[in-house]
């Protein structure tokens, strides 16, 4: 289809999901449950490395002022 | 061998025959193989994730060394976590760490030799040996306590050189979702070493949405922590001494909470933000710290006074965290903000490049910049011929300066459910050692003491059911 | 994607060349051959050219799932990914359950979701199953049964309608999975 008419397409649909939204039926923003292959992985994951991490902090909260930084939860597949 | 229906002469059949020869030779139980529901023979069973209930248990050591015959420490560590197949985890963790060397001890270089005192860490009796302790004489006459000195030598910056310290820890967690709830959970540690104490103790809660791309959490956190220095602890802004001084405990309590947003953007981009409050109330003084007061036209140390710091500390952060994967380029970008009510701002950017080599290696290069400026109450000095401000400390720590940190990461995949990793860091404090109000011979001087450190950490991962 | 129709799905892109096909070799009503302009001519080699080329692209079975050829049959439509560790306990359970139920009428079909073929076959080599596997690398079959997790099994009864959704995989409810799919044997069968 034309360039337009997807823009129409999406201006359509854009709508519809604010509309939607409202009742909450409105398709998820972020991938597609089954778009979740490169978050499955380690690499990817907010938790992983977490002693390395905490002995990175640790170097650096004895030498520098500073504390606090990342948080634990979510990412992943979404799996289950 | 697993008597099944398969189509005729397909390659899946004549794998499956193969691998059950393999499963005959290796002599597992034929229980095993009869099971309906075990994988197929022969392949290892790589279950770790969601839905599984399997072990993780990680092993690391941190060995950290300072320029200048400055601090070294090893810290070994282990940590244990159980997954259930609902997303319970329960997890406990075990750090030990051995610190020694020399620390600087807040004093100014002088173009003398300066003497300090201090008091000595007796077990059980006098010690009445009179030799070095790692640079540190103990002097014990009759009759008086004993008491340890040390000398630093001219136009260099004073060092404590009997500092060690042993110091073990042990944490615990407990998380899983709750009805509707994506994640509660709680946990606590313990921590000890010769002159220190700390308990802490956490919970959480976290919430995902839209498709579980998106996930709320708060954590709240909560830590007493006691001070019980060598020889008591000091009065705030009086004279250094090997006096044995009272109280010879001090608490300190922190709470604080930190809102968290993580959102994954698309396929590749993974999002997280967070927001950090903290409060701390209590004892917050290093009570082996002191600062110089020098004279007011030569700037010679005249006097050494114990620091003091506020009583109460207000601080808050905020961290932005982006992963993109961009196969086989994972990159990592985060940013903190962080400012307190001692004066002290920060920022922090750390970018890093995961490069996988293939399936079973990968190396992540990365780079750490830091900038901190100074607390209200941080001096190098104090001048003689001022009145006594209320605070005041020398510590590099709350001292205006920037640190860059450059490592290098090097990761195997050993056998799909172990990995081992090796990371080496060079860590650099860069501060303005000659600062326009430096006095007489201080102008000569370097002030700044902040550190220049090697660090290598290893880590062993190892999943099991 | 077919500019006259909108669409970029096989079933309909064929539907679609038919019609237009019919269109212009038809007789109107009063049995005069309809003309057709040069414009209209290169319009319709072209759609025939991009209704081919999507048709040869994504081949029956990848983006397009068919399953008039199980009509009578009930349907286990699942949704699996190398990523996906649930997946992993699910493979044996489907392959006994295909094992038992397929002489009574039940057909389990696996659909594969990984961007990279070569995960899937990997992961394949270490479950390898006695059902069907149809390949969906652009998420077409996905996004068309609108699937809310990973993994998601679909139950189609013998009257072609989706009687059950389950989201997710749990070997604690292997059990009520199982008698899901009992219920639909159960229901009348066609000749």
């Amino acid at each position: 289809m034309s360039f337009l008419q997807s823009l129409r397409r999406g201006a359509r649909f854009a709508v519809a999901c604010l509309g939607l939204g409202a009742l909450g039926a409105c398709t998820t923003i972020g991938p597609s449950p089954w778009e979740k292959d490169l978050m499955a992985r380690k690499e990817m994951q907010v938790s992983a490395y977490a002693p390395l991490k905490a002995a990175d902090n640790h170097v650096y909260f004895s030498k520098e002022a500073s504390s606090g930084g990342s948080g634990f939860a979510g990412g992943g597949c979404g799996c289950n | 061998m697993q008597l099944r229906k398969r189509r005729k002469g397909s390659v899946r059949e004549q794998i499956a025959a193969l691998s059950a020869g393999l499963l005959a030779v290796s002599g597992i139980p034929a229980a095993a193989q009869d099971n309906p529901y075990a994988p197929v023979s022969g392949v290892q069973d790589n279950n770790f994730g969601p839905g599984a209930a399997y072990s993780e248990l990680d092993a690391a050591l941190l060995v950290y060394q300072e320029a200048g015959g400055r601090v070294q420490a090893i810290e070994p560590s282990a940590n244990l976590a159980v997954h259930g197949a609902h997303g319970e985890t329960f997890s406990l963790g075990l750090i030990a760490d051995a610190v020694s060397g020399a620390t600087p001890n807040g004093a100014v270089p002088s173009d003398q030799v300066q003497t300090f005192l201090t008091p000595v860490m007796l077990s059980g009796g006098h010690a009445t040996v009179t030799g070095a302790s790692g640079g540190s004489t103990i002097i014990s006459l009759p009759g008086i306590p004993a008491v340890r000195q040390y000398t630093a030598a001219a136009n260099t910056l004073p060092m404590d050189k009997g500092f060690h310290d042993h110091r073990g820890a042990i944490d615990f967690n407990w998380s899983q979702p709750l009805g509707h709830i994506s994640d509660v959970g709680f946990g606590g540690g313990f921590s000890r070493e010769q002159d220190y104490q700390a308990i802490s103790g956490n919970a959480h809660i976290a919430q995902n949405f839209n498709g579980d791309n998106t996930t709320l959490s708060l954590t709240l956190n909560t830590e007493l922590d006691s001070s019980f220095p060598f020889g008591g602890v000091p009065a705030p802004l009086t004279v250094m001494s090997g006096a044995l001084k009272s109280p010879s405990t001090r608490d300190k309590t922190q709470l604080g909470f930190v809102v968290g947003l993580t959102e994954v953007v698309s396929r590749r981009w993974l999002l997280q933000f967070n927001y950090s409050f903290d409060s701390q109330s209590g004892y917050q003084n290093d009570p082996y710290r002191i600062i110089s007061v020098v004279d007011a036209t030569s700037g010679e140390p005249t006097a050494n006074l114990y620091e003091n710091r506020p009583n109460h500390r207000q601080s808050q952060s905020l961290f932005l965290d982006n992963k993109f994967d961009f196969d086989p380029f994972v990159t990592d970008i985060s940013l903190r903000y962080f400012k307190d009510d001692w004066g002290i701002t920060s920022k922090t950017a750390e970018l890093s490049e995961r490069i996988n080599l293939g399936r079973s290696f990968f190396i992540e290069p990365d780079v750490r910049w830091y900038q901190q400026s100074a607390a209200n109450f941080f001096h190098y000095f104090l001048n003689g011929s001022d009145p006594l401000p209320a605070f005041a400390s020398s510590d590099t720590r709350l001292g205006k300066f920037s640190s860059l940190t450059y490592g290098m990461k090097v990761g195997f995949n050993l056998t799909g459910r172990t990995e081992l990793d090796l990371r080496g860091m060079y860590y650099q404090q860069t501060g303005d050692g000659h600062p326009a109000d430096a006095i007489g011979q201080l102008r000569q001087q370097n002030l700044f003491a902040g550190t220049k450190a090697a660090f290598v950490f290893l880590e062993y991962t190892w999943n099991f059911h | 994607m077919c500019r006259r129709c909108d669409s970029d799905k096989n079933d309909e892109l064929r539907q679609c060349l038919v019609r237009t096909c019919v269109r212009l070799f038809d007789t109107n009503r009063t049995g005069e051959p309809i003309r057709m302009t040069l414009k209209q001519a290169t319009r319709l080699i072209l759609l025939i050219a991009v209704a081919s080329v999507s048709i040869a692209v994504n081949p029956a079975g990848a983006a397009d799932l068919d399953l008039s050829a199980y009509k009578g049959k009930v349907v286990y439509l699942d949704f699996w990914a190398s990523w996906c560790n649930p997946c992993r306990q699910s493979f044996p359970w489907m392959n006994e359950l295909q094992q038992r139920y397929g002489a009574n009428g039940l057909v389990v079909l696996a659909v594969n979701v990984d961007h990279d073929r070569a995960d899937a076959e990997d992961f394949l080599r270490s479950y390898d199953p006695s059902f069907k596997v149809v390949f969906d690398p652009g998420g077409s079959i996905a996004q068309q049964y609108n699937l809310k997790d990973m993994p998601t099994s679909v139950l189609i009864g013998r009257d072609g309608k989706v009687h059950f959704v389950h989201n997710g995989f749990y070997p604690d409810q292997e059990m009520a999975y199982a008698g899901h799919v009992w219920s639909l044997l159960q229901q009348g069968r066609n000749p």
